[in-house]
Protein backbone atom coordinates (compact mmCIF):
# COMPACT_ATOMS: atom_id res chain seq x y z
CA UNK A 1 0.00 0.00 0.00
CA UNK A 2 1.91 3.13 -0.89
CA UNK A 3 1.10 6.54 0.67
CA UNK A 4 0.37 9.06 -1.63
CA UNK A 5 0.92 11.95 1.26
CA UNK A 6 3.62 14.21 1.66
CA UNK A 7 6.97 12.85 3.34
CA UNK A 8 7.56 13.54 7.03
CA UNK A 9 8.71 17.56 6.73
CA UNK A 10 10.63 20.08 8.79
CA UNK A 11 7.94 22.77 7.46
CA UNK A 12 5.19 21.04 9.66
CA UNK A 13 6.42 18.07 11.57
CA UNK A 14 3.18 17.33 13.44
CA UNK A 15 0.84 18.17 10.48
CA UNK A 16 2.86 16.01 8.04
CA UNK A 17 3.57 12.99 10.44
CA UNK A 18 -0.16 13.11 11.11
CA UNK A 19 -1.41 13.67 7.62
CA UNK A 20 0.69 10.23 6.97
CA UNK A 21 -0.97 8.30 10.15
CA UNK A 22 -4.50 9.41 8.71
CA UNK A 23 -3.80 7.97 5.30
CA UNK A 24 -2.44 4.93 6.80
CA UNK A 25 -4.32 3.51 9.26
CA UNK A 26 -7.27 4.85 6.87
CA UNK A 27 -6.44 2.25 4.71
CA UNK A 28 -6.42 -0.64 7.52
CA UNK A 29 -9.47 0.09 9.74
CA UNK A 30 -12.27 0.41 6.80
CA UNK A 31 -14.17 -2.52 7.70
CA UNK A 32 -12.87 -4.90 5.15
CA UNK A 33 -10.24 -7.71 4.58
CA UNK A 34 -6.32 -7.09 4.44
CA UNK A 35 -3.21 -8.51 3.96
CA UNK A 36 -1.05 -7.89 7.13
CA UNK A 37 2.46 -9.13 6.45
CA UNK A 38 2.32 -11.79 4.46
CA UNK A 39 -0.93 -12.85 6.41
CA UNK A 40 -3.88 -12.49 4.17
CA UNK A 41 -7.57 -11.86 5.42
CA UNK A 42 -7.16 -10.25 8.35
CA UNK A 43 -10.48 -8.62 8.83
CA UNK A 44 -10.30 -4.86 10.04
CA UNK A 45 -12.95 -2.88 11.59
CA UNK A 46 -14.26 0.32 10.34
CA UNK A 47 -12.80 3.09 12.87
CA UNK A 48 -13.51 6.78 12.72
CA UNK A 49 -10.13 8.53 12.88
CA UNK A 50 -8.81 11.77 14.87
CA UNK A 51 -6.14 13.81 15.52
CA UNK A 52 -5.01 15.45 18.24
CA UNK A 53 -7.48 17.05 20.53
CA UNK A 54 -10.47 16.74 17.74
CA UNK A 55 -13.01 15.38 19.20
CA UNK A 56 -14.99 12.08 17.85
CA UNK A 57 -18.65 12.55 16.42
CA UNK A 58 -21.06 12.37 19.20
CA UNK A 59 -22.81 9.72 19.72
CA UNK A 60 -20.72 7.20 18.65
CA UNK A 61 -23.46 4.57 17.74
CA UNK A 62 -21.52 2.08 18.02
CA UNK A 63 -18.30 3.14 16.18
CA UNK A 64 -15.15 2.32 16.73
CA UNK A 65 -12.64 5.51 17.07
CA UNK A 66 -8.89 6.06 17.37
CA UNK A 67 -7.68 9.21 18.06
CA UNK A 68 -3.58 9.93 17.29
CA UNK A 69 -1.80 12.00 20.10
CA UNK A 70 1.76 13.14 19.17
CA UNK A 71 3.85 13.63 21.82
CA UNK A 72 6.79 15.50 21.11
CA UNK A 73 10.29 14.82 20.49
CA UNK A 74 12.27 16.70 23.45
CA UNK A 75 15.01 17.23 20.91
CA UNK A 76 16.05 17.06 16.89
CA UNK A 77 19.14 15.44 15.75
CA UNK A 78 21.38 16.65 12.34
CA UNK A 79 24.08 15.08 10.53
CA UNK A 80 25.22 15.40 7.01
CA UNK A 81 23.83 12.51 4.32
CA UNK A 82 23.15 12.19 0.56
CA UNK A 83 19.60 12.79 -0.72
CA UNK A 84 17.81 10.12 -2.09
CA UNK A 85 16.05 10.29 -5.28
CA UNK A 86 12.51 10.29 -4.13
CA UNK A 87 13.54 12.88 -1.24
CA UNK A 88 14.78 15.45 -3.91
CA UNK A 89 11.40 15.38 -5.87
CA UNK A 90 9.48 15.77 -2.75
CA UNK A 91 11.74 18.90 -1.69
CA UNK A 92 10.36 20.83 -4.51
CA UNK A 93 14.06 22.33 -5.17
CA UNK A 94 15.77 22.08 -8.26
CA UNK A 95 18.67 20.21 -8.48
CA UNK A 96 19.62 20.68 -4.96
CA UNK A 97 23.44 19.49 -3.65
CA UNK A 98 23.05 15.90 -3.18
CA UNK A 99 24.69 16.68 0.16
CA UNK A 100 22.06 18.35 2.91
CA UNK A 101 21.47 17.58 6.77
CA UNK A 102 19.26 15.23 7.87
CA UNK A 103 17.02 15.87 10.62
CA UNK A 104 15.96 12.78 13.30
CA UNK A 105 13.94 13.36 15.71
CA UNK A 106 12.86 10.40 18.69
CA UNK A 107 9.34 10.83 19.08
CA UNK A 108 6.18 9.32 19.71
CA UNK A 109 2.29 8.39 19.33
CA UNK A 110 -0.84 7.50 21.25
CA UNK A 111 -3.81 5.97 20.38
CA UNK A 112 -6.80 6.33 22.26
CA UNK A 113 -9.04 3.56 20.88
CA UNK A 114 -12.84 3.94 21.85
CA UNK A 115 -16.23 2.46 21.31
CA UNK A 116 -19.24 3.56 22.90
CA UNK A 117 -21.37 0.95 25.07
CA UNK A 118 -24.89 2.02 24.42
CA UNK A 119 -24.05 1.33 20.67
CA UNK A 120 -25.50 -0.87 18.10
CA UNK A 121 -22.62 -2.93 19.14
CA UNK A 122 -23.12 -4.96 22.61
CA UNK A 123 -19.90 -5.33 23.55
CA UNK A 124 -17.93 -2.31 23.30
CA UNK A 125 -14.87 -3.77 25.24
CA UNK A 126 -14.26 -6.50 22.86
CA UNK A 127 -14.48 -4.13 19.97
CA UNK A 128 -11.94 -1.98 22.04
CA UNK A 129 -9.83 -4.90 22.92
CA UNK A 130 -9.88 -6.11 18.94
CA UNK A 131 -9.30 -3.42 17.52
CA UNK A 132 -6.54 -2.37 20.10
CA UNK A 133 -4.90 -5.78 19.18
CA UNK A 134 -5.44 -5.57 15.29
CA UNK A 135 -3.38 -2.13 15.75
CA UNK A 136 -0.80 -3.41 17.63
CA UNK A 137 0.00 -6.45 15.33
CA UNK A 138 0.02 -3.54 12.27
CA UNK A 139 2.60 -1.15 14.06
CA UNK A 140 4.76 -4.32 14.63
CA UNK A 141 4.80 -5.42 11.39
CA UNK A 142 7.51 -4.24 9.76
CA UNK A 143 6.54 -4.77 6.10
CA UNK A 144 3.21 -3.65 6.47
CA UNK A 145 4.89 -0.56 7.87
CA UNK A 146 7.12 -0.13 5.02
CA UNK A 147 5.42 2.47 3.54
CA UNK A 148 5.31 4.85 6.75
CA UNK A 149 9.13 4.71 6.63
CA UNK A 150 9.29 5.46 3.21
CA UNK A 151 8.02 8.28 4.02
CA UNK A 152 9.97 9.12 6.85
CA UNK A 153 8.16 7.52 9.85
CA UNK A 154 10.73 4.97 10.65
CA UNK A 155 11.12 1.96 13.55
CA UNK A 156 7.93 2.12 15.17
CA UNK A 157 8.14 0.59 18.50
CA UNK A 158 4.54 -0.29 19.77
CA UNK A 159 3.66 -0.91 23.19
CA UNK A 160 0.85 -3.75 24.11
CA UNK A 161 -2.38 -2.05 25.31
CA UNK A 162 -1.72 -3.36 28.59
CA UNK A 163 -3.56 -0.89 30.82
CA UNK A 164 -6.65 -1.88 32.45
CA UNK A 165 -9.60 0.73 31.99
CA UNK A 166 -13.09 0.32 33.46
CA UNK A 167 -14.60 -2.44 31.60
CA UNK A 168 -11.57 -4.33 32.32
CA UNK A 169 -12.99 -6.22 35.09
CA UNK A 170 -13.29 -3.38 37.46
CA UNK A 171 -16.81 -1.21 38.13
CA UNK A 172 -17.30 0.86 35.67
CA UNK A 173 -20.73 0.86 34.73
CA UNK A 174 -21.95 4.12 34.55
CA UNK A 175 -19.25 5.22 31.95
CA UNK A 176 -20.39 4.90 28.89
CA UNK A 177 -17.87 3.82 26.80
CA UNK A 178 -14.53 1.62 26.74
CA UNK A 179 -10.72 2.84 26.48
CA UNK A 180 -7.41 1.23 25.40
CA UNK A 181 -4.39 3.44 25.27
CA UNK A 182 -1.48 2.18 22.97
CA UNK A 183 1.74 3.95 22.68
CA UNK A 184 4.12 3.76 20.14
CA UNK A 185 7.75 5.05 19.89
CA UNK A 186 9.12 6.37 16.39
CA UNK A 187 11.83 8.03 14.67
CA UNK A 188 11.31 10.63 11.97
CA UNK A 189 13.48 11.74 9.78
CA UNK A 190 13.41 14.00 7.00
CA UNK A 191 15.79 16.55 5.37
CA UNK A 192 16.69 19.92 6.07
CA UNK A 193 17.38 21.86 2.18
CA UNK A 194 20.22 24.61 2.89
CA UNK A 195 23.40 24.07 0.92
CA UNK A 196 23.88 25.79 -2.23
CA UNK A 197 25.27 24.29 -5.47
CA UNK B 1 59.18 -1.43 19.41
CA UNK B 2 57.14 0.65 21.86
CA UNK B 3 53.54 -0.11 22.67
CA UNK B 4 51.43 3.12 24.73
CA UNK B 5 48.32 2.52 26.75
CA UNK B 6 46.16 5.53 27.20
CA UNK B 7 44.18 2.76 29.80
CA UNK B 8 45.21 5.46 32.48
CA UNK B 9 43.25 8.12 30.89
CA UNK B 10 40.00 5.61 30.19
CA UNK B 11 40.03 4.99 33.94
CA UNK B 12 40.09 8.74 34.43
CA UNK B 13 37.22 9.26 31.97
CA UNK B 14 35.21 6.52 33.35
CA UNK B 15 35.71 7.71 36.64
CA UNK B 16 34.33 11.21 35.86
CA UNK B 17 31.79 9.57 33.99
CA UNK B 18 30.71 7.90 37.08
CA UNK B 19 30.60 11.05 39.26
CA UNK B 20 28.39 13.05 36.36
CA UNK B 21 26.09 10.59 35.41
CA UNK B 22 24.22 10.90 38.51
CA UNK B 23 24.38 14.28 39.22
CA UNK B 24 22.92 15.26 35.21
CA UNK B 25 20.32 12.48 35.88
CA UNK B 26 19.22 14.33 39.24
CA UNK B 27 19.81 17.90 36.99
CA UNK B 28 17.38 16.22 33.78
CA UNK B 29 14.84 15.18 36.49
CA UNK B 30 14.13 18.70 37.76
CA UNK B 31 10.15 19.01 37.79
CA UNK B 32 10.79 22.62 36.13
CA UNK B 33 11.95 20.88 33.31
CA UNK B 34 8.99 18.79 32.59
CA UNK B 35 5.82 20.53 33.92
CA UNK B 36 5.22 22.69 31.13
CA UNK B 37 5.52 19.28 28.59
CA UNK B 38 3.52 17.34 31.23
CA UNK B 39 0.55 20.06 31.32
CA UNK B 40 0.47 20.36 27.33
CA UNK B 41 0.51 16.43 26.98
CA UNK B 42 -2.15 16.26 29.54
CA UNK B 43 -4.20 18.92 27.91
CA UNK B 44 -3.80 17.46 24.79
CA UNK B 45 -5.23 13.92 26.01
CA UNK B 46 -8.14 15.06 27.93
CA UNK B 47 -9.22 17.04 25.09
CA UNK B 48 -9.04 14.30 22.94
CA UNK B 49 -11.23 12.14 25.27
CA UNK B 50 -13.75 15.00 26.51
CA UNK B 51 -16.90 14.91 24.36
CA UNK B 52 -18.14 18.41 23.86
CA UNK B 53 -20.39 18.65 27.38
CA UNK B 54 -16.98 17.38 29.04
CA UNK B 55 -14.67 19.82 27.74
CA UNK B 56 -15.61 22.25 30.44
CA UNK B 57 -13.46 20.11 33.13
CA UNK B 58 -10.27 19.58 31.67
CA UNK B 59 -8.65 22.79 32.64
CA UNK B 60 -9.95 21.92 36.19
CA UNK B 61 -7.65 19.02 35.73
CA UNK B 62 -4.88 20.71 33.99
CA UNK B 63 -5.08 22.83 37.33
CA UNK B 64 -4.78 19.96 39.27
CA UNK B 65 -1.38 19.25 38.20
CA UNK B 66 1.61 18.82 40.56
CA UNK B 67 5.81 18.07 40.06
CA UNK B 68 7.88 16.95 42.43
CA UNK B 69 10.93 15.67 43.46
CA UNK B 70 10.45 12.05 44.33
CA UNK B 71 12.76 9.76 46.41
CA UNK B 72 15.63 11.67 44.11
CA UNK B 73 12.91 10.88 41.24
CA UNK B 74 10.76 13.04 39.47
CA UNK B 75 6.77 13.20 40.60
CA UNK B 76 3.90 13.97 38.20
CA UNK B 77 0.51 14.32 39.60
CA UNK B 78 -2.49 14.78 38.73
CA UNK B 79 -5.72 14.20 40.76
CA UNK B 80 -9.40 14.74 40.40
CA UNK B 81 -10.61 18.13 40.89
CA UNK B 82 -13.62 16.80 42.60
CA UNK B 83 -14.07 17.02 46.16
CA UNK B 84 -15.77 13.55 47.44
CA UNK B 85 -19.55 13.56 47.32
CA UNK B 86 -20.25 14.01 51.03
CA UNK B 87 -23.82 14.45 52.88
CA UNK B 88 -23.09 18.30 54.15
CA UNK B 89 -25.80 18.57 56.45
CA UNK B 90 -25.83 15.13 57.99
CA UNK B 91 -21.84 16.10 58.95
CA UNK B 92 -22.84 19.49 60.32
CA UNK B 93 -25.93 18.51 62.29
CA UNK B 94 -23.71 15.91 64.01
CA UNK B 95 -20.73 18.14 64.64
CA UNK B 96 -23.58 20.99 66.04
CA UNK B 97 -24.38 18.06 68.46
CA UNK B 98 -20.90 17.67 69.42
CA UNK B 99 -20.13 20.79 70.25
CA UNK B 100 -23.14 20.92 72.90
CA UNK B 101 -24.96 23.18 71.40
CA UNK B 102 -22.50 26.12 71.72
CA UNK B 103 -22.02 29.06 69.37
CA UNK B 104 -18.72 28.41 69.27
CA UNK B 105 -16.39 27.09 66.96
CA UNK B 106 -14.98 23.97 68.40
CA UNK B 107 -11.62 23.46 66.05
CA UNK B 108 -12.17 19.96 64.48
CA UNK B 109 -16.18 20.67 64.62
CA UNK B 110 -16.07 23.99 63.46
CA UNK B 111 -15.12 23.10 60.07
CA UNK B 112 -18.36 20.81 58.77
CA UNK B 113 -20.39 24.01 60.25
CA UNK B 114 -19.19 26.90 58.91
CA UNK B 115 -18.86 24.85 55.77
CA UNK B 116 -22.80 24.18 56.06
CA UNK B 117 -23.57 27.90 56.71
CA UNK B 118 -21.57 29.27 53.57
CA UNK B 119 -23.79 26.65 51.94
CA UNK B 120 -26.91 28.14 53.14
CA UNK B 121 -25.97 31.72 52.72
CA UNK B 122 -25.14 30.63 48.52
CA UNK B 123 -28.79 29.11 48.69
CA UNK B 124 -30.00 32.07 50.20
CA UNK B 125 -28.18 34.48 47.68
CA UNK B 126 -29.01 32.40 44.41
CA UNK B 127 -32.11 33.46 42.62
CA UNK B 128 -35.35 30.61 42.94
CA UNK B 129 -34.82 30.07 38.90
CA UNK B 130 -31.08 28.79 39.76
CA UNK B 131 -32.62 26.51 42.51
CA UNK B 132 -31.87 29.15 45.23
CA UNK B 133 -34.10 29.52 48.38
CA UNK B 134 -37.87 31.13 47.63
CA UNK B 135 -38.25 34.61 49.33
CA UNK B 136 -42.07 34.84 51.28
CA UNK B 137 -43.20 37.65 53.65
CA UNK B 138 -40.65 36.19 56.21
CA UNK B 139 -37.71 37.44 54.68
CA UNK B 140 -39.07 40.94 54.34
CA UNK B 141 -36.60 43.29 55.98
CA UNK B 142 -33.75 40.77 56.64
CA UNK B 143 -30.14 40.68 55.09
CA UNK B 144 -29.23 37.85 52.66
CA UNK B 145 -26.75 36.73 56.13
CA UNK B 146 -29.82 37.26 58.52
CA UNK B 147 -32.20 35.23 56.60
CA UNK B 148 -29.39 32.49 56.31
CA UNK B 149 -27.94 32.32 60.05
CA UNK B 150 -31.74 31.75 60.85
CA UNK B 151 -31.87 28.78 58.71
CA UNK B 152 -28.83 27.48 59.56
CA UNK B 153 -30.04 27.52 63.62
CA UNK B 154 -33.24 25.77 62.31
CA UNK B 155 -30.85 23.01 60.27
CA UNK B 156 -28.33 22.40 63.15
CA UNK B 157 -29.59 23.64 66.67
CA UNK B 158 -30.59 20.49 68.37
CA UNK B 159 -33.04 22.45 70.29
CA UNK B 160 -35.35 23.09 67.03
CA UNK B 161 -35.26 19.28 67.41
CA UNK B 162 -36.84 18.96 70.57
CA UNK B 163 -39.92 21.13 69.36
CA UNK B 164 -42.57 20.50 67.24
CA UNK B 165 -42.65 23.97 65.60
CA UNK B 166 -38.71 23.34 64.95
CA UNK B 167 -39.30 19.88 63.68
CA UNK B 168 -41.71 21.10 61.15
CA UNK B 169 -39.76 23.82 60.36
CA UNK B 170 -36.59 21.39 59.59
CA UNK B 171 -38.84 19.33 57.56
CA UNK B 172 -39.79 22.02 54.99
CA UNK B 173 -36.34 23.21 54.35
CA UNK B 174 -34.39 19.70 54.34
CA UNK B 175 -35.74 18.85 50.69
CA UNK B 176 -34.76 22.24 49.32
CA UNK B 177 -31.62 22.53 50.77
CA UNK B 178 -30.87 19.08 49.55
CA UNK B 179 -31.73 19.70 46.45
CA UNK B 180 -29.76 23.01 46.34
CA UNK B 181 -26.66 20.66 47.27
CA UNK B 182 -27.94 18.06 44.69
CA UNK B 183 -27.50 20.69 41.61
CA UNK B 184 -24.39 21.57 43.38
CA UNK B 185 -22.39 18.32 43.63
CA UNK B 186 -24.18 17.08 39.78
CA UNK B 187 -21.85 19.53 38.08
CA UNK B 188 -18.83 16.32 37.62
CA UNK B 189 -18.07 14.29 36.06
CA UNK B 190 -18.86 9.95 37.24
CA UNK B 191 -15.93 8.39 38.99
CA UNK B 192 -15.15 5.84 35.88
CA UNK B 193 -14.82 8.58 33.94
CA UNK B 194 -12.17 10.52 36.15
CA UNK B 195 -10.70 7.14 36.98
CA UNK B 196 -10.10 6.77 32.77
CA UNK B 197 -9.11 10.00 32.58
CA UNK B 198 -6.75 9.94 35.32
CA UNK B 199 -5.43 6.44 33.94
CA UNK B 200 -5.08 7.69 30.34
CA UNK B 201 -2.74 11.09 31.35
CA UNK B 202 -0.75 8.52 33.48
CA UNK B 203 0.06 6.35 30.41
CA UNK B 204 0.62 9.64 28.23
CA UNK B 205 3.64 10.83 30.62
CA UNK B 206 5.10 7.51 31.24
CA UNK B 207 5.46 7.24 27.22
CA UNK B 208 6.56 11.02 27.28
CA UNK B 209 8.91 10.10 30.17
CA UNK B 210 10.56 7.27 28.66
CA UNK B 211 11.15 9.00 25.39
CA UNK B 212 12.20 12.25 26.78
CA UNK B 213 14.62 10.90 29.29
CA UNK B 214 17.06 9.90 27.35
CA UNK B 215 17.70 13.01 25.53
CA UNK B 216 17.18 15.63 28.37
CA UNK B 217 20.08 13.00 30.42
CA UNK B 218 22.48 13.49 27.28
CA UNK B 219 21.91 17.40 26.90
CA UNK B 220 22.59 17.57 30.56
CA UNK B 221 26.19 15.28 30.12
CA UNK B 222 26.36 17.32 26.77
CA UNK B 223 26.27 20.83 29.23
CA UNK B 224 29.17 19.47 30.85
CA UNK B 225 31.48 17.89 28.28
CA UNK B 226 33.72 20.62 28.87
CA UNK B 227 34.65 19.79 32.58
CA UNK B 228 34.96 15.77 31.69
Amino acid sequence: MALISSPVSGLNLEGSALALWNEFLAGYFDGLEHTLGLMTGIQFPQAVLRFQEAPLPQPMEGDLGISVVWVAPSSICTHWDTLTAAEITASGVVNPPLRQQRATAHGSFLFLIRANEAGANANAQKQVADGAALLYALLENSLATEPLSQKGIHKLRPRPPRLAFPGDGSPGTDLNYRLRVLACGAVLRYPVISQNS
Amino acid sequence: MTINSNIAGVIRQTERLMARIPVAATAALQPVKWEVEAANLAQTILYTLATPAEAQFVPLFIKQITTGVFEGGLSLKMQTPFAPLRNILGQAQAAKGATSNKDLGMGLFDLPIREFEDLILKWVETSEEEGGKRRDARDTGKSDEQIAHLISHIMLSPDMDRSKKGRKAREKLTPHIEEFLKSGQANRLPPATVSLWLQAVLAGWREMVLRRYPAKLKAELAATKGEL
